[in-house]
């Protein structure tokens, strides 16, 4: 029984444990830049580990793909320990040692925090407003004929310019930059959304209409109860692109003005050319949206059960 | 009762013209099937019917009432997508019946409940459609039309894209719940042993009219109620055969 599992372990399983091996003497070693401390890194790397062996232990069928993914992370770190900390081959300001960048989590926990908690706030109202506008407003247009024949170009020129190019006009219009922020996101995602739903309802299979037709509904209970849900699969599936537009336009617009975020986090340690602290922002970012994309791989499975007609 | 005067009607993207100066009556509790090679109109004729299209030219009246539009009176099964794919079983029939106007939400529901017995899906009235064969998706539309209540059933195509076997099955179970129901029934087929199985007229339409209006039941009975006269009936066939190509 153990000889087959020991065979059906991929060879990158094995590649991994000696590069993450390697990965942990070299950050016990001694090297040219000086680091605050070894510690932080080490307990990143060990929770990494820890993270990939409950993954290969829990799910058999994604050993290959989660190993594949471990070599590419550890071979990252040890590339980025030897070139900056060990052989301080690197520019000593742009590329912080990665020690140091680590040790930011261990400083600052509660301010990263809170700019997430704070970046997340910002986030919801954007996306909840953004998608709901889009998709009540998309469904409304694409049904009807007129409406249709109007906005469909104008979304087609709108919808691939990004929402940021219009931040002056909105800082202008609107009374605190964090409202401007929040009506960037909501740009941002309206006018995809509201695209995409035009078109969603123009493709409708003319059978399931006509089913719905013979039953005589009124125009609001065709919207409502029949393309919106005909719709919804398209929504839900759309969601991880939609999240991260919407990530991406809240970082550019926490940098319109913002007092706290993890976009104000990263422009402000910018300013001061705290490279260290601007990579930590980057993989917090990171983090988050690899999170964000793992609630919405979930809500995709639980929500359409019956797409698969 | 429906009645069809010098309807016309002609696609506006082709310019063809389907269906010319038909003119037909239906009385009330009829089963009429209607038969022809493709492109000759029939499914045209059913969406006259059901108020999915508007005659070019000419009227249908049904009980005197000029129809202008869809309606909860006409039950419709197609070939395809009856039932809404983000519905289950239960909920599609109980949907159709609430918008229908004639039943409550309680009454709905008893009624879907009634019509997935008769037609043998009680256990399967929380799946979706797509967990459904086809004979069972079909199964489960036709309950949707009974429960509806309608008047008028109209039927295009229903078991074109179903094996033999389930095709058997489906037409069994349509004869004995039209029989139960006396619903007055437009059944458009290309098939025409179906045809002949479930109709008591048959309506054969060659270029957009009626080429050929057959009361059957009388002829078939008389056939079928006699064994020794079962060459009859094959003759019958055979020459309504050799007509229809």
């Amino acid at each position: 029984m153990k000889k087959k599992k020991l065979k059906k372990m991929p060879v990158t399983a094995f590649t991994a444990q000696i590069l993450w091996v390697s990965l942990v003497a070299l950050i016990l070693l001694p090297g040219l830049k000086p680091v605050k401390s070894p510690y932080p890194m080490l307990c990143a790397v060990v929770l990494m580990e820890a993270a990939y062996i409950l993954k290969c232990v829990s799910k058999p069928e994604k050993r290959t793909a989660a190993s594949d993914l471990m070599n590419i992370i550890w071979i990252f770190l040890i590339a980025w320990e030897i070139a900056v900390t060990k052989k301080n081959l690197m520019h000593p300001v742009l590329v912080p040692a990665p020690e140091n960048v680590f040790y930011v989590f261990y400083e600052q926990p509660l301010i990263l925090i809170k700019g997430v908690y704070d970046s997340m706030k910002l986030l919801l109202v954007g996306v909840i407003v953004g998608l709901a506008a889009g998709v009540v407003t998309g469904l409304i247009c694409g049904w009807v004929k007129r409406l249709r024949s109007l906005f469909y170009p104008v979304a087609n020129v709108l919808a691939p310019i990004p929402s940021i190019v219009f931040a002056p006009y909105i800082v202008a219009l609107m009374p605190t930059f964090r409202s401007a922020s929040a009506v960037v996101i909501i740009l941002g995602i309206f006018w995809p959304t509201f695209l995409n739903m035009m078109i969603r309802v123009d493709s409708i299979d003319r059978q399931i209409l006509d089913s719905a037709r013979v039953l005589n509904l009124s125009q609001m209970a065709m919207v409502f109860q029949v393309l919106l849900p005909y719709a919804f699969p398209g929504i839900i599936n759309s969601l991880k692109v939609t999240v991260t537009t919407a990530v991406m336009m809240l970082t550019f617009a926490e940098m319109m003005g913002a007092t706290s975020g993890m976009g104000y986090y990263i422009v402000n340690y910018n300013t001061y050319a705290n490279y260290t602290n601007v990579v930590a922002g980057i993989i917090v970012v990171g983090i988050v949206v690899t999170i964000l994309n793992k609630i919405v791989g979930m809500i995709q499975k639980k929500v359409i059960q019956w797409q698969m007609f | 009762m429906i009645e069809i005067r010098d309807l016309s009607f002609t696609y506006e993207n082709s310019g063809e013209n389907v269906l010319k100066d038909f003119n037909l009556t239906i009385s009330e509790g009829e089963f009429v099937c209607i038969i022809g090679h493709s492109g000759c109109g029939k499914s045209t004729l059913i969406h006259l019917l059901a108020g999915l299209e508007k005659p070019t030219r000419g009227s249908i009246r049904i009980d005197g009432q000029r129809m202008e539009g869809p309606g909860t009176d006409r039950a419709v099964v197609f070939q395809n997508y009856t039932l809404f794919p983000w519905m289950t079983v239960r909920k599609n029939i109980i949907f159709a019946a609430m918008k229908t106007g004639r039943f409550s939400k309680e009454e709905a529901g008893r009624r879907a409940d009634m019509f997935l017995h008769k037609t043998g899906l009680s256990a399967h009235e929380k799946k979706y459609p797509f967990q459904l064969s086809g004979g069972m998706r079909q199964r489960a539309a036709i309950a949707k039309a009974l429960a509806m209540d309608s008047e008028i059933f109209l039927f295009d195509e229903p078991f074109g894209a179903l094996d033999l076997q389930n095709r058997k099955e489906l037409q069994q179970l349509l004869q004995k719940l039209c029989r139960e129901q006396t619903k007055t029934v437009v059944f458009v087929t290309h098939d025409l042993d179906e045809a002949l199985t479930l109709g008591q007229r048959i309506l054969f339409i060659k270029d957009g009219t009626i080429a050929k209006d057959l009361d059957i039941t009388e002829r078939i009975n008389d056939c079928c109620a006699h064994a020794l006269k079962y060459e009859d009936c094959q003759t019958l066939k055979k020459s309504l055969e050799a007509w229809f190509q």
